[in-house]
């Protein structure tokens, strides 16, 4: 790299930092993972084009707005279909096979329905869950208010809870 | 929960803390390709941009779409991607490239393999110690921590267990090899390495001397001890604790490290040192007899 030192080194802390949440966010807002990690090297590049004016305090927000606009603007809305890899199924062992298919189905339809969920309930209840993101962290890198947040992560669960005990 | 035995009472804020999102490229290998993004000052590709078009040129732009549409389609968009592949502590493995390009992966050492077949470019991200020989064609960018290597058609080995420990040897064509940010250009016949942000070279290496290391056997002149114990230990799994005084003293000659107190033995014996390996901890305490 042709910058300083001191410019590769902070790069290289703010993507150990935050790749893997950049990488989450597009994958919850795309469902598509190949997608999500291109968009998440399109957007380090372009922080790294635009670091001189980067202020360190909100890097993390930048970030964020980055990989939004570069998903809005590149992709159109269609059907997600998350999968995500449930770490569950190395702990059941001792479970009733009965059990362990329905718990199967319920996954199947749990993931249905997360990727049903509108866009910024999906992501933020995600988020929650997955990264492990405090409501105030997620309403940081937003730049919107904990209430916020909250209302939307509600709205999630109140939306994945009705649906379940209809149906179930 | 899963004690209630009824998939109806399940918590699904709990149930979804077991997802986790899955990857195709690690963290480290998409690091690396940033990395040569940068370096080959690559702009990110814009998908959806807004340009006000007469019909002419709106006509043509369709038909271009069109055409990249079934060229992409075709040929699918993404890197063709295969798994990485890994030698173990006790193998050496070889491996080819869907070129015909040969790498053969020494000791505890790993490769994933980034084809693009729109460009035809190759990308390879190593870890550990490694023998390319490349076959001309497109490009072949060879990826590290640490640093990089581009070639087109040629033969060279790379020891990159850590930024910290590089080696790249040439001894067919040439190489650019970028270590640490410095850029080199080796002609057959010439390595440069860089221990701890230390380089040293372009030297002259001889094939026969760089081919050995696949069988085990490395011929060091006037290396640090510290530096031949970290080689040691990437290659075997071991962490060395060397007294300070005994760091930089060199060692020269050519040892077998097939088995790894075979090795020691030679260099202990050679630099009038005991050792002592705790297999429990993985350590290796090397002191003055």
């Amino acid at each position: 790299m042709t910058d300083t030192l001191k410019g590769t080194v902070w790069f290289k802390e703010i993507f150990d930092e935050y790749y893997e949440y950049i990488r989450n966010y597009l994958f919850y807002l795309s469902g598509d993972i190949g997608l999500a990690e291109d968009i998440a090297q399109d957007v380090f590049l372009k922080l790294w084009e635009n670091k001189e004016k980067v202020n360190d305090e909100t890097v993390k927000s930048l970030l964020f707005k980055i990989a939004k606009n570069m998903f809005l603007n590149s992709h159109k809305r269609k059907v997600l279909d998350l999968k995500f890899i449930n770490k569950r199924s190395d702990n059941v062992e001792n479970e009733s096979p009965q059990y362990l298919l329905e718990l199967k189905e319920f996954d199947v339809r749990l993931q249905r329905a997360i990727s049903n969920l509108p866009d910024q309930c999906r992501t933020f209840f995600l988020m929650n869950r997955i990264d492990d993101l405090k409501y105030q962290e997620i309403a940081n890198n937003f730049g919107i208010s904990v209430k916020a947040v909250e209302k939307q992560i509600s709205k999630a669960l109140k939306i994945l809870r009705g649906q379940f005990e209809h149906k179930m | 929960m899963l004690g209630m035995k009824n998939s109806k009472n399940i918590n699904i804020g709990q149930f979804t803390d077991n997802y986790k999102v899955p990857s195709v490229v690690s963290k480290e290998d998409a690091w690396l390709l940033l990395k040569n993004k940068i370096e080959a000052n690559q702009k990110p590709v814009t998908k959806n941009r807004t340009i006000k078009l007469n019909w002419t040129i709106a006509s043509i732009a369709t038909a271009a779409a069109v055409i990249a549409f079934v060229v992409l389609f075709g040929l699918n968009e993404k890197e063709q991607i295969t798994p990485e592949i890994a030698a173990n502590i006790a193998e050496i493995q070889p491996n080819w490239l869907p070129d015909s390009t040969t790498i053969q992966l020494n000791r505890n050492s790993t490769i994933s393999n980034y084809y693009n077949k729109l460009t035809g470019e190759r990308n390879v991200v190593v870890k550990g110690d490694a023998l390319f020989e490349v076959i001309k064609g497109k490009k072949l960018t060879v990826l590290f921590d640490g640093g990089q290597v581009k070639v087109k058609g040629t033969a060279f080995y790379i020891s990159a267990y850590s930024s910290d420990l590089l080696q790249v040897d040439c001894f067919a064509g040439s190489v650019e090899v970028t270590l640490d940010n410095q850029e080199f250009f080796l002609t057959k016949g010439k390595g440069v390495r860089m221990y701890k942000g230390q380089v040293t070279g372009p030297y002259a290496c001889a094939e026969n001397d760089v081919r050995d290391r696949l069988n085990g056997v490395f011929y060091w002149n006037r290396i640090s001890l510290s530096e031949i114990a970290d080689l040691i230990g990437f290659r075997f799994g071991y962490t060395f604790k060397i007294a300070p005084l005994l760091q930089n003293r060199n060692f020269s000659g050519r040892v077998d490290l097939n088995e790894l107190q075979q090795g020691l033995t030679v260099i202990s014996m050679a630099m009038n040192l005991e050792y002592h390996i705790d297999d429990d901890r993985k350590t290796i305490t090397l002191n003055a007899e």
